[in-house]
């Protein structure tokens, strides 16, 4: 019972992260519907970022703003200087993903060239733990519930009380009819990614202030979970992906509590899969059917 | 290029195209094109089908390349601008496919439609389209997916009511409609729009029926104008009757009368 009780903390600390990740994939892709699969990428570099900053003396919280800083900076740029040429050549949605895919090995093998093939830790102070009702935290790991509270909070501000949430959210329905109304879809576009980057760094560095030490393919494999905690909510939905993440959070982490850790990630993969079967139009009919590459 | 004769005088212009050329990556399927709509006119672009009038409307939404020529609305070069900037001018397009948000209610995509306006004017222009479309005024809380089709195009022309548009483009309005509704937006709804200060370009299928609400009218063949006049000219016309309308046709009502 009480190794059930501490997975479960496991499992939303894992889910908090997740949150963070998944609602900055599901939003840039339902505003653009490109499948960015070089995220979990962009969130090792926003990590290693961050491990220079407390290298060098930074605070926990300078690491996460150069982390934010760097996820939005790279994501926008990403966008802006390759995606979008090839969407303007007339590349769509299964093109886009392998350009994707390609951009992913790139910065993952770059990352690699630069820093070395060695593993990684965060310089961050020791802090005292907590316990709660039979689980317990760290200080940074109720940091990270924190951080992905007020992230979401924002999140869901931002698309229900202002004008940029509406022009979002009419873009991610329709960008020419939004167009027509008088939206700037492609200032929207560009907004999106950096949104979506800066939730994407933030990922980054929570990921691994979670973890002992990180290398150059931490992010991209924590992609998965990530993309199955996006669909399981229905992928470009922001709040599905709060619910997915969630879910899949608490899955993987509690399931490792009974059975191989190795195995995490299987059950992400079981509940997407799952969730695929119990939803048989998936993620693709969708897009195919509805939906085009916006830049 | 044979026109009708003894043309009357049309009012100031407001939307001038000239030369157009549009396409896609190809040979442009527009050809120069001339054509313009003038001050409070219904102007009418009529045509068989493939005769380049959707092309047409893409290259003056930015939805198509526009390979040569210009538009200018209200003269200010407005080529190839897209519909985010048209909209800011005074252009509104109601496309003939998703031209609402079905997702939304009637009141929020009223409200998307006015997403360019100051907060605190969305509310009164709401209320003041619904005034000229009152059928949808009891359904304000209804979402799109769920109207008629011709709740559902009253809801699109109001959508871009709301910024006040000086010109709108209707990609045939009527298309799905029954024939009774068909009529009633053409007969009833559009000469009201007009008397409120719009001018409008209707692209139609229903020849006919265009042409009898219209000032003006484009016949267009292979992606250029082959006939163009007043509207109940080529009403008159046999040969028009023929080709383009069926030659038992007859018109319902009586055309427009110039203003």
């Amino acid at each position: 019972m009480s190794l059930f009780v501490l997975s479960i903390g496991f499992g939303l600390i894992t889910a908090s992260i997740l949150a963070i990740a998944s609602v900055g994939f599901t939003l840039q892709f339902g505003v653009t519907n490109i499948l960015n699969l070089a995220y979990g990428d962009v969130m090792t570099g926003a990590a290693f970022i961050a491990y220079l900053v407390t290298r060098a003396g930074g605070s926990l919280w300078a690491a996460l703003l150069a982390g934010a800083i760097t996820g939005s900076l790279a994501s926008y740029v990403l966008n802006r200087f390759l995606y979008t040429p090839f969407v303007r050549h007339g590349t769509r949605l299964f093109g886009m993903i392998i350009v994707t895919i390609s951009v992913s090995l790139v910065l993952q093998n770059g990352l690699q060239a630069i820093f070395g093939a060695s593993f990684f830790s965060l310089v961050l102070p020791r802090t005292a733990s907590y316990g709660f009702a039979g689980m317990i935290f760290t200080g940074q790991q109720l940091l990270i519930m924190g951080i992905a509270v007020v992230a979401m909070a924002v999140v869901h501000s931002l698309l229900s009380y202002t004008r940029l949430g509406r022009a979002m959210r009419a873009t991610a329905a329709d960008p020419e009819l939004a167009r027509g109304c008088g939206v700037a879809t492609d200032r929207v576009v560009g907004v999106a990614w950096l949104m979506s980057g800066a939730l994407c760094g933030i990922a980054g560095v929570t990921l691994v202030m979670n973890v002992t030490s990180f290398s150059s393919t931490t992010g991209g494999s924590f992609l998965i979970p990530v993309v199955a905690a996006a669909v399981l909510g229905g992928v470009g939905h922001p709040y599905g992906a709060m619910i997915g993440a969630l879910v899949i959070g608490l899955a993987s982490e509690v399931s490792a509590a009974f059975v191989n850790p190795a195995y995490k990630e299987v059950v992400a993969f079981g509940v997407l899969v799952v969730v695929l079967l119990v939803r048989p139009q998936g993620i693709f009919a969708e897009i195919a059917t509805q939906k085009e590459v916006v830049a | 290029m044979p026109t009708s004769s003894a043309s009357p005088v049309r009012p100031e212009t407001l939307l001038e195209v000239r030369g157009f050329g549009v396409g896609y990556g190809g040979a442009p399927i527009v050809d120069d094109l001339d054509l313009t709509v003038g001050n409070g006119e219904i102007v009418a672009v009529i045509g068989p089908n493939g005769s380049g009038k959707s092309t047409l409307l893409k290259g003056l939404t930015g939805r198509a390349q526009v390979v040569h020529g210009s538009v200018l609305l209200a003269g200010a070069d407005v080529t190839s601008h897209r519909e985010d900037k048209l909209c800011r001018l005074g252009l509104g397009f109601v496309p003939q496919h998703k031209d609402v948000f079905p997702t939304l209610t009637v009141e929020d995509n009223l409200k998307m439609g006015g997403y360019l306006l100051a907060r605190s004017k969305i509310g009164r222009r709401v209320d003041e389209v619904l005034e000229v479309f009152p059928a949808l005024a009891p359904m304000r809380q209804r979402t799109a997916v769920r109207l008629s089709g011709g709740e559902r195009k009253m809801l699109a022309i109001g959508r871009v009511l709301m910024l006040e548009p000086k010109l709108l483009l209707l990609d045939e309005p009527t298309a799905g409609l029954s024939p009774e509704l068909a009529r009633h937006l053409l007969h009833d709804q559009l000469p009201a729009l007009v008397s409120r200060g719009v001018s409008i370009l209707l692209v139609e299928q229903k020849a006919l029926d265009a042409l009898t609400v219209s000032d003006w009218g484009y016949v267009l063949v292979g992606g250029g104008v082959q006939i163009s006049g007043p509207a109940r000219d080529l009403l008159e016309r046999p040969d028009i009757r023929e080709v383009f309308l069926g030659s038992a046709a007859r018109p319902a009502v009586p055309a427009r009368a110039n203003p």
